[in-house]
């Protein structure tokens, strides 16, 4: 199985400071991996990097064996490598049908695509809360709506690889609990990563996991 | 001649300007988060840059379109090379750029024009059209007609099109935005367009009826920031608040006289900060 | 030493139009430049330091003197009118800035934008009383020599930048850095933002108006032009390129300025091109302005004192904070639908529940950043519900899931300011700050800049700043969120110690494990009512808390 996603000897941070070096590793199509570190060791610096939402210093970036690294977040989002981003970052103003619908940007520039009635209606039925919210502001939803929101978006972009950053942050234990559901449901469609700082949520749901530590990253044991 | 009807005429006029520069600024602020002090500039650039290819010799068209290029190319540049590479310095900041901007804009205009105002020929000749005692030049007609009709096609633009959704969208929320795979730097370019445009248009459309300086961009940009303040930041709001505005200012200038319209739209522009402030306790300041 | 060199430097500069090294710079241009320079003086407090957008402010400079002419010619005598016109021009920009202060700070600079472009028209417009275009003509009253006039610049300037030395520095100083960085933050400390700013601008527009008369008398002729737009611009052109912020910006900016016209000569049209492109350009290559080649931010710092202990404050038991029947209703949304219980001293409580409770809406009840619908917010035995934010900023500490720190001050300032604003603190705040930066093991960061530490210290930072001066409420708003485990224990120790010392701390937060480890109470709310409330464990017992926060599976 080649990789669909492989990284190698990226360097990034903001401005002259350098958050992580030589980080570099390979994701399989159908893989979830963890990505564990402690605050400040640049797991969401990374995540950002790889979306695109970060210029690297240094390295390079493969998505299906296309190189991606100079290519920016929103051609990245488009050819197939989402990210949901910490803190979810939901469009408040906008209902969660126009959230949803800003993915069509996509249609077009795939080959093979379903309309897009038939993704979102794909969504809708993984999210049923959502469906029943569809013309609710982005900004009236839970935390935990609007981390469904957010993950339901980036699914609509069919992606080969789906990035998680701390999908638990601020949710309450109850939404956890589904959350960590409805993601071993989507394990083997496409790879996952998934950053967390509570190892438990893994648990299952990670096949393997990598750790950063001070800006470098190391594999850890079969999860 | 009547009064009134003249006045509302005037009023109508200018207010359809403000309109359209006030849209131009709440789409810029709204999708770049800043208020641009320059916004103004575009139609003073588009009215100075014409008059003086006029004079040159060039006919009235292709000096008009010449014209509104040099302003677009203002404004998009601006963007691009000026304040897109500093987004992330702070906003304060931000905001003196573009009105170091502007600065240097009437710097180049008094340089090529004087202090005396310039015009050039109307787009729209013909009889003037009377009306219920007023007089209105087909010019007139023409901006008041396109003032209502372009900003209800942007308003339209922004709430029924993918494309004007995506620039909501770019103007809440950037990182969000292109996450979704939406081109957010085409979304702040074609809000930065379509302000340029409008506020070229309106100085196309108003400057044969009444002549433009050097220093007009920044009146306008006081104005139409006015308009936008009023209608709280709306960009279907302001065509009316910006219409409001030149009804009111018209109506001054033709009871009170010209000269008091400055100080009155100051107070007006006290009214809109005392009501707005109206929920604020002693003491305390409103988040932004 | 240091004093004796700059004597010997101010004497030079000031001998130098006499000396002819310099070309074209001549007494005359020396004085003009001394009074635009104590002008600035002003401007530079309101923009530089505060950062206040005031984008008219030639117009205080020049209403004093047309207030004094017009009296003049009204027969007051000269000295007379001249003070009621700088009364006139003072009294003018308090009312302005009263208007504006209290709005988003683009409010202020399109309100002084406008109100420059007034003072140009009516100037115009009036030309019986204020001259028209061609300006109004002023003797001064006493009749100077040339050299006199110069005398009396330089005396007036260095009286400006004197006064301006010695109270624009600790926590004055810090104070305006707050207020221009981050104005919830400043409220939060006990700011009267508002106030602030109000001050600031008057006292500026002081020095505009002193500045500003003089120059008015000392060239003879006030122009409509002197008040305007352009000139507004420019003068904020020369506070940026002499440099913003700095204490001889203004000084350098207008003699630098005004010597480059002299030497350049020329026609008057490039004027406005030069300055504007001496703003833009410097503004965005270089905005600390040609004094921010020399100078280097220094802290405020004094040494590091011996740790002394901190007078425990007496009296700390009972009840502290009480929220009664508190309800804050958005249109038909009831974010917080009357909700009561109490913190007592010496206690921890943690507000838990799913996200949309209400929980942050409640919080911000308490500290006055939201009024309430219904029901009252008690502290210490007080009635808050009608206070402002700053005004109980004096009993509750409170931290923010995002720290609200200022990058550019050093973490010794920023926990120094909270206590510059609490009215009951006698201390010396840089000793108390180091003190409490020690308690937290934060005293290695003491002199850097905030921006220069890791954000994920910013929180214990955060945490440090909003228990200084042991106030009696710690309002902490999810502190444990992004933290590592070793953090968490770190901040569980710091808070246990703080109810040690006697504070009641509200918490909210949704580490269920960092609540049980340190929350005597818990309560829980859910769509913006208290569903349960008890022990740590008998919550996370009871079955209707199971249901709606932790789901079914426990």
């Amino acid at each position: 199985m080649t990789a669909v996603l492989r990284v190698k000897g990226l360097e990034g941070g903001y401005g002259r400071l350098t958050v992580f070096r030589d980080v570099g590793f390979q994701l399989q199509a159908a893989e979830t991996i963890g990505l564990l570190g402690a605050n400040g060791a640049g797991k969401t610096t990374l995540m950002k990097t790889l979306a695109g939402a970060q210029p690297a210093a240094r390295g390079t970036v493969e998505l299906a064996g296309r190189d991606v690294s100079r290519l920016s977040a929103y051609q990245r989002a488009r050819g197939g490598l989402a990210l949901v981003p910490e803190g979810r970052h939901v469009l408040a103003t906008l209902s969660v049908q126009d959230n949803l619908e800003l993915t069509r940007a996509i249609d077009g520039h795939r080959v093979g695509l379903a309309p897009f009635e038939e993704r979102v209606a794909e969504v809708y039925a993984l999210f049923p809360r959502l469906k029943e919210r569809a013309h609710q502001q982005g900004g009236s939803l839970s935390g935990g709506e609007q981390q469904m929101l957010a993950i339901a978006r980036a699914l609509l972009l069919k992606p080969d690889v789906l990035m998680l950053d701390e999908p638990t942050q601020g949710l309450a234990p109850i939404i956890i609990r589904s959350l960590s559901e409805t993601l071993k449901g989507l394990r083997g469609r496409f790879a996952m990563i998934v950053v967390e700082q509570n190892k438990a949520f893994l648990e299952g749901l990670a096949d393997r996991v990598l750790y950063m530590r001070a800006g470098n990253l190391t594999e850890g044991a079969q999860v | 001649m009547n009064l009134f009807t003249q006045a509302v005429i005037s009023g109508l006029m200018i207010g359809a300007v403000y309109a359209f520069l006030g849209i131009g600024l709440v789409l810029v602020y709204r999708t770049a988060r800043i208020l641009n002090l320059a916004h103004g500039e575009t139609f003073a650039i588009t009215g100075v840059a014409a008059a003086l290819l006029v004079k040159a010799g060039l006919p009235l068209l292709p000096a008009l379109g010449l014209s509104l290029a040099i302003a677009l190319g203002f404004a998009l540049s601006l963007h691009r090379f000026v304040l897109r590479p500093r987004a992330d310095w702070p906003a304060g900041t931000l905001i003196l750029i573009t009105l170091g901007a502007a600065f240097v804009v009437r710097g180049v205009l008094i340089l090529a024009a004087g202090t005396d105002p310039v015009s050039f020929p109307a787009l729209f000749t013909g009889v003037p059209l009377r009306i219920a005692g007023g007089v209105i030049p087909p010019q007139g007609i023409a901006l008041v007609v396109l003032g209502f009709g372009v900003s209800a096609a942007v308003g339209l633009y922004l709430s029924r099109t993918r494309s004007g959704k995506q620039l909501l969208a770019a103007a809440e929320n950037p990182y969000a935005a292109e996450l979704a795979g939406v081109n957010v730097e085409r979304a702040r370019l074609t809000a930065y367009g379509i302000g340029a445009i409008l506020g070229g248009l309106a100085g196309v459309l108003l400057i044969p009826l009444i002549a433009v300086d050097f220093q007009s961009g920044l009146a306008m940009t006081m104005r139409g920031f006015i308009a936008a303040a009023i209608s709280g930041m709306s960009p279907v709001g302001v065509l009316f608040s910006g219409i409001g505005l030149g009804l009111f200012e018209s109506m001054v200038g033709a009871y009170l006289g010209a000269l008091y319209q400055d100080p009155v739209m100051f107070f007006l522009l006290i009214l809109v900060a005392l009501w707005q402030s109206r929920h604020i306790r002693f003491g305390g300041t409103r988040r932004a | 030493m240091k004093l004796a060199l700059w004597v010997l430097v101010t004497a030079i500069v000031i001998a130098l139009p006499y000396t002819g090294v310099l070309p074209a710079w001549t007494p005359a241009q020396a004085t003009v430049a001394a009074l635009t320079a104590l002008s600035l003086l002003g401007l530079n407090l309101i923009f530089g330091i505060t950062g206040m957008l005031a984008l008219g402010q030639a117009a205080f400079t020049a209403i004093p003197g047309y207030a004094a002419g017009i009296l003049e010619k009204q027969g007051m005598p000269g000295l007379a009118a001249i003070g009621i016109g700088i009364v006139v021009a003072v009294a003018i920009a308090r009312v302005v800035a009263e208007i504006f202060v209290r709005l988003p700070g683009i409010y202020f600079a399109i309100g002084t934008l406008g109100f420059a472009f007034v003072v140009e028209g009516v100037a115009r417009a009036f030309p019986s009383l204020t001259g028209g275009a061609s300006g109004l003509v002023l003797v001064a009253p006493i009749a100077l020599s040339r050299d006199t006039w110069y005398a009396v610049a330089i005396a007036f300037l260095l009286i400006g930048i004197a006064t301006f030395h010695f109270t624009v520095r600790g926590r004055f100083l810090r104070t305006l850095q707050l207020v221009r960085h981050d104005e919830l933050a400043a409220q939060v400390l006990g700011i009267n933002v508002a106030r602030v700013k109000a001050n600031v601008f008057t006292i500026g527009s002081a020095y505009s108006a002193v500045g500003g008369v003089l120059l008015a008398y000392y060239v003879g002729v006030l122009s409509p032009e002197s008040g305007g737009v352009n000139a507004s611009l420019e003068s904020l052109a020369m506070v940026i390129i002499g440099g913003a912020g700095a204490l001889l910006g203004p000084v350098v900016g207008a003699a630098g300025v005004q010597w480059l016209f002299a030497v350049a000569g020329g026609a008057q049209h490039y004027e406005l091109l030069v300055y504007g492109l001496g703003f833009f350009l410097v503004v965005l290559f270089a905005p600390a302005g040609i004094m921010g080649f020399f100078a280097r931010r220094k802290s405020q710092v004094a040494p590091a004192p011996t740790v002394v202990d901190a007078p425990r404050p007496a009296n700390r038991e009972g009840v502290c904070l009480r929220v009664e029947n508190v309800a804050k209703h958005f249109g038909g949304l009831h974010a917080v639908d009357g909700v009561s219980f109490e913190v007592r001293f010496g206690q921890i409580v943690a507000l838990i529940g799913p996200n949309g409770a209400g929980k942050s809406t409640l919080f911000n009840c308490i500290s006055g950043i939201e009024t309430l619908s219904a029901g009252r917010v008690v502290l210490e035995g007080t009635d808050v519900s009608a206070a402002p934010i700053h005004r109980r900023a004096g009993e509750i500490g409170r931290s923010f899931q995002v720290p609200r720190l200022v990058p550019e001050m050093t973490t010794l300032d920023n926990v120094a300011a909270r206590l510059d604003h609490l009215a009951r603190f006698q201390g010396d705040p840089y000793r108390t700050a180091h003190v409490q930066l020690a308690a937290f093991g934060l005293d290695a960061f003491a002199e850097r800049p905030v921006r220069e530490i890791g954000l994920g210290f910013h929180k214990l930072i955060e945490l440090s700043r909003a228990s200084a001066g042991e106030p009696p409420l710690l309002l902490l708003d999810e502190p444990a969120v992004g933290l590592t485990t070793d953090e968490v224990s770190r901040l569980a120790s710091a808070l246990q110690r703080l109810r040690a010392e006697g504070a009641a701390i509200l918490v909210v937060e949704h580490n269920i494990d960092f609540v049980a480890t340190i929350a005597d109470e818990v309560v829980v709310m859910e769509s913006g009512r208290l569903i349960a409330r008890g022990t740590p464990a008998s919550v996370i017992a009871d079955p209707a808390v199971q249901e709606a926060y932790f789901g079914a599976l426990a």
